[in-house]
């Protein structure tokens, strides 16, 4: 799910910086900090909308550096367990397959695709296939997250496909 | 109203839950029940027919009293109350209880009706079973989440949220970490092992109830009113037990509901009564004596037998006795029936011509008149052989008097009866009531033996 | 023990109960079209050059909805004016899957079990006639 959410980044200016640009130097940093970036608590920060305050600027003792305790708003993104989401198979192999929700990457097992479709390794394309439905690079799944893990850099979740009104869609 | 396949259906659904999910002990109960429930559904429909309270309806018409149950199914009382409180935890029977008088002055006991609520029953049936499916589903999907990967050939383990990093460069296959070695999926724990067709096994299992389920969906299940089921038993009881079934702590509706059957109750017994009273009034006026011996034809007043009829206490035992003697003739026309076929015999013999004219003489006369003759002639032969000598004595000098009366009116044969009135009237000052209707019988006989002796 | 706080907290976290932990069950979610009209503001310093933000913007070109920012707008109105005190969630999610039927929609976003099927199937209808005629 994507969220607008107030966010606080403390950055640290080097005292090279000080000086009538140093707002926009911070804003700059404040992007290049946070944008792309992941955590457990937030999910994926994908893009900073607008920096609502960069904080008075406190100097510490022994470099010189100033502490900035900014506040910025951004849309995140964030999976959930048990969040249904439209998502676009990235590979397939006989274990299962991976789909991708924009930065997510979700691996459905073989265990939680539908039994009538099979894994198919002979076709040009390795896909799981029924007889009318057929998911292999680039289709369209709609699944859900049945859970996640957030590393440093990424998060990973497994999802199902294996009910009702989930699997591939148009 | 369920239809009788309903009602099939209804019971075969408890029976295959009884069966599926508890011991023999249960099942046995359950039967019952079902047994039980299905005859008071079967007359749930008569409704107020029930209430007149034929003993055939109580028969069937039983909410099953847990002592009764334990006797159905012979097992202690004790045990079948633990086996009934099981089922009703479980919801799967109701348990209705009431303080009820089994006897005046006792103390009022608390009994139990056990019964099946089939639309509770179908709705805690769906519930267990779609509960039991959640279960399984959901612990089949953990144990499929966290079934993960392994290595067959160092055996390191990796669950399904670490493989994001193990996939081969081809994007084909799992790679193992530590060993290179391509991954298989963990298969070989027991617990995926057992949860793979537990589902399976599950549906397959519970493939009847489900059906049956799907059948009662289809079935408007009529409500039970227990309160009033249980009045209306408790009334059938009443007419079953003479001692009667009291119930103490009952609604006022079940109450009043009694309060009307016994009405009913009373009003067919004063019907009863009635019905007793009009054939007591027949057999009176039948018994009565005719008119005849009461009132005098000729002049209209009162014969002594009719006084001593109206008149007081007094003679009231002479009437009675009267009145006996007059009650036992009909048996000894018949007792008498043989000699008088004999009678007839012998007249055939003497003359069939003579014999033939008999019944035309007498077919003249009324049909009391027949009637009285044929006791008459019953006299001949009781006077001859089974009237002690003393009282045919005492009747001689009657019937000499009943003689002379007779010579003294000759065309009095013609008509028997005022003739005979007559006579009796003469005979009365000097004889008892009793007597005089002796008189009067023998003297009437007289004559029709001579009259037959004239025919002759 | 960081580790196990956070797992705790994982573990509490379920969209289908609407469980979305103590950080986001304020926050607007926004729906994909919503994100893709955002995204595509024109920026003055560019847009952010990274996987993340390229893939995001990929993936709500792919599944907008409603490409245009009135039919985005209309929607969102159209689903919180017809249901009462729906979840910012369940309001973004309502866009993002367009469910065509009250049970696929109850199926998908569990939580929405607690509406009258009716209700959801006419607010369903109305989305749907409002995709159709959209330009």
């Amino acid at each position: 799910m994507f969220f607008v959410k107030d966010l606080h980044h403390t950055i640290l200016l080097h005292p090279s910086y000080f000086g009538s640009r140093m707002h926009q130097h911070i804003e700059q940093k404040l992007h290049a900090d946070v944008e792309g970036t992941c955590s457990g608590e937030y999910g994926y920060i994908i893009a900073v909308l607008d920096v609502i305050d960069v904080g008075v600027g406190l100097v510490s003792v022994g470099n010189g550096q100033a502490e900035f305790v900014t506040t910025y708003r951004a849309i995140v993104f964030k999976p959930f367990k048990g969040e249904v989401l439209d998502s676009v198979v990235t590979s397939v192999n006989k274990m299962g397959f991976f789909a991708e929700v924009g930065p997510l990457q979700v691996f459905v097992s073989a265990h939680l695709v539908h039994p009538d479709m099979k894994y198919d390794s002979a076709a040009a394309n390795a896909c799981f296939a029924s007889a009318d439905q057929v998911i292999e690079k680039d289709t369209h799944v709609r699944l859900k997250l049945v859970g996640t893990r957030v590393d440093a850099t990424e998060i990973f979740a497994i999802g199902t496909i294996k009910e009702d009104h989930l699997g591939v869609i148009d | 109203m369920a239809t009788a396949e309903d009602k099939s259906v209804l019971r075969l659904l408890v029976q295959h839950v009884s069966r599926a999910f508890y011991d023999s002990k249960f099942v046995v109960v359950l039967d019952q029940l079902t047994h039980q429930d299905m005859c008071v559904r079967a007359c749930g429909g008569e409704g107020r027919v029930v209430l007149t309270g034929t003993v055939t309806v109580v028969g069937v018409f039983r909410r099953v009293k847990d002592d009764e149950l334990a006797h159905r199914v012979g097992m202690p009382s004790k045990e079948v109350q633990k086996v009934i409180a099981k089922l009703e935890a479980d919801r799967l029977v109701k348990v209705h209880r009431r303080n009820e008088i089994q006897r005046e002055g006792q103390r009022p006991m608390n009994k139990g009706y056990c019964y099946i609520d089939y639309s509770s029953f179908c709705n805690v049936v769906k519930w267990r079973i779609t509960t039991m499916r959640s279960a399984i589903d959901n612990k089949l999907r953990n144990e499929l989440d966290n079934q993960g990967y392994i290595c067959p050939n160092c055996g390191k383990y990796y669950a399904p949220l670490d493989v994001l990093h193990l996939l081969d460069p081809s994007g084909t296959a799992f790679i193992c970490e530590v060993c290179r070695h391509e991954l298989i999926n963990n298969e070989n724990a027991e617990s995926v092992q057992g949860s793979k067709d537990r589902l399976q096994r599950l549906m397959a299992q519970t493939r009847w109830i489900i059906e049956d389920l799907q059948k009662t969906d289809e079935i408007t299940i009529p409500k039970l009113n227990v309160q009033q089921w249980l009045a209306e038993h408790a009334v059938a009881k009443l007419e079953l037990d003479s001692d009667g079934l009291a119930i103490a702590g009952e609604g006022s509706t079940s109450q009043s509901n009694r309060v009307q059957i016994e009405l009913s109750l009373d009003q067919d017994d004063a019907q009863v009564k009635k019905a007793r009273e009009q054939v007591a009034d027949a057999q009176r006026q039948h018994n009565a004596l005719p008119e005849w011996h009461l009132r005098s034809t000729i002049s209209g007043d009162l014969t002594s037998l009719g006084a001593a009829t109206s008149g007081g206490a007094t003679s009231g035992t002479a009437a009675v006795h009267a009145n006996g003697s007059t009650d036992r003739k009909p048996e000894q026309n018949e007792l008498y029936a043989s000699d008088l076929d004999r009678y007839y015999a012998s007249l055939n013999t003497s003359a069939s011509e003579s014999a033939n004219r008999t019944p035309e003489t007498d077919g003249d006369e009324e049909d009391d008149d027949d009637f009285e003759e044929i006791e008459f002639m019953e006299y001949p032969a009781s006077g001859g052989g089974r009237t002690p000598a003393s009282t045919a004595d005492a009747s001689a000098g009657l019937n000499g008097h009943a003689k002379r009366g007779r010579e003294e009116d000759p065309r009095g044969v013609r008509n028997g009866r005022p003739a005979k009135q007559a006579r009796v009237e003469d005979a009365a000052p000097a004889a008892a009531a009793a007597a005089a209707a002796a008189a009067a019988a023998n003297a009437a006989e007289e004559d029709d033996e001579d009259d037959f002796e004239e025919v002759a | 023990m960081a580790l196990r706080l956070q797992q705790n907290q994982a573990e509490e976290e379920d969209a289908s109960q609407l469980k979305l932990g103590s950080e986001f069950s304020n926050d607007l979610c926004l729906s994909i079209s919503e994100v893709r009209f955002l995204l595509e503001l024109p920026r003055e310093r560019g847009a952010p050059d990274t996987q993340v933000y390229n893939k995001t913007l990929d993936y709500v070109r792919t599944f907008t909805k409603f490409p245009t920012q009135e039919s985005t707008q209309a929607v969102r109105a159209l689903i919180s004016r017809g249901i009462e005190d729906l979840a910012q969630f369940e309001t973004a999610q309502i866009a993002n899957l367009t469910p065509l039927t009250a049970d696929e929609a109850k199926s998908v976003i569990p939580t929405l079990q607690r509406y009258d099927d009716e209700v959801m199937q006419g607010i369903l209808d109305e989305m749907q006639t409002l995709r159709k005629f959209q330009t």
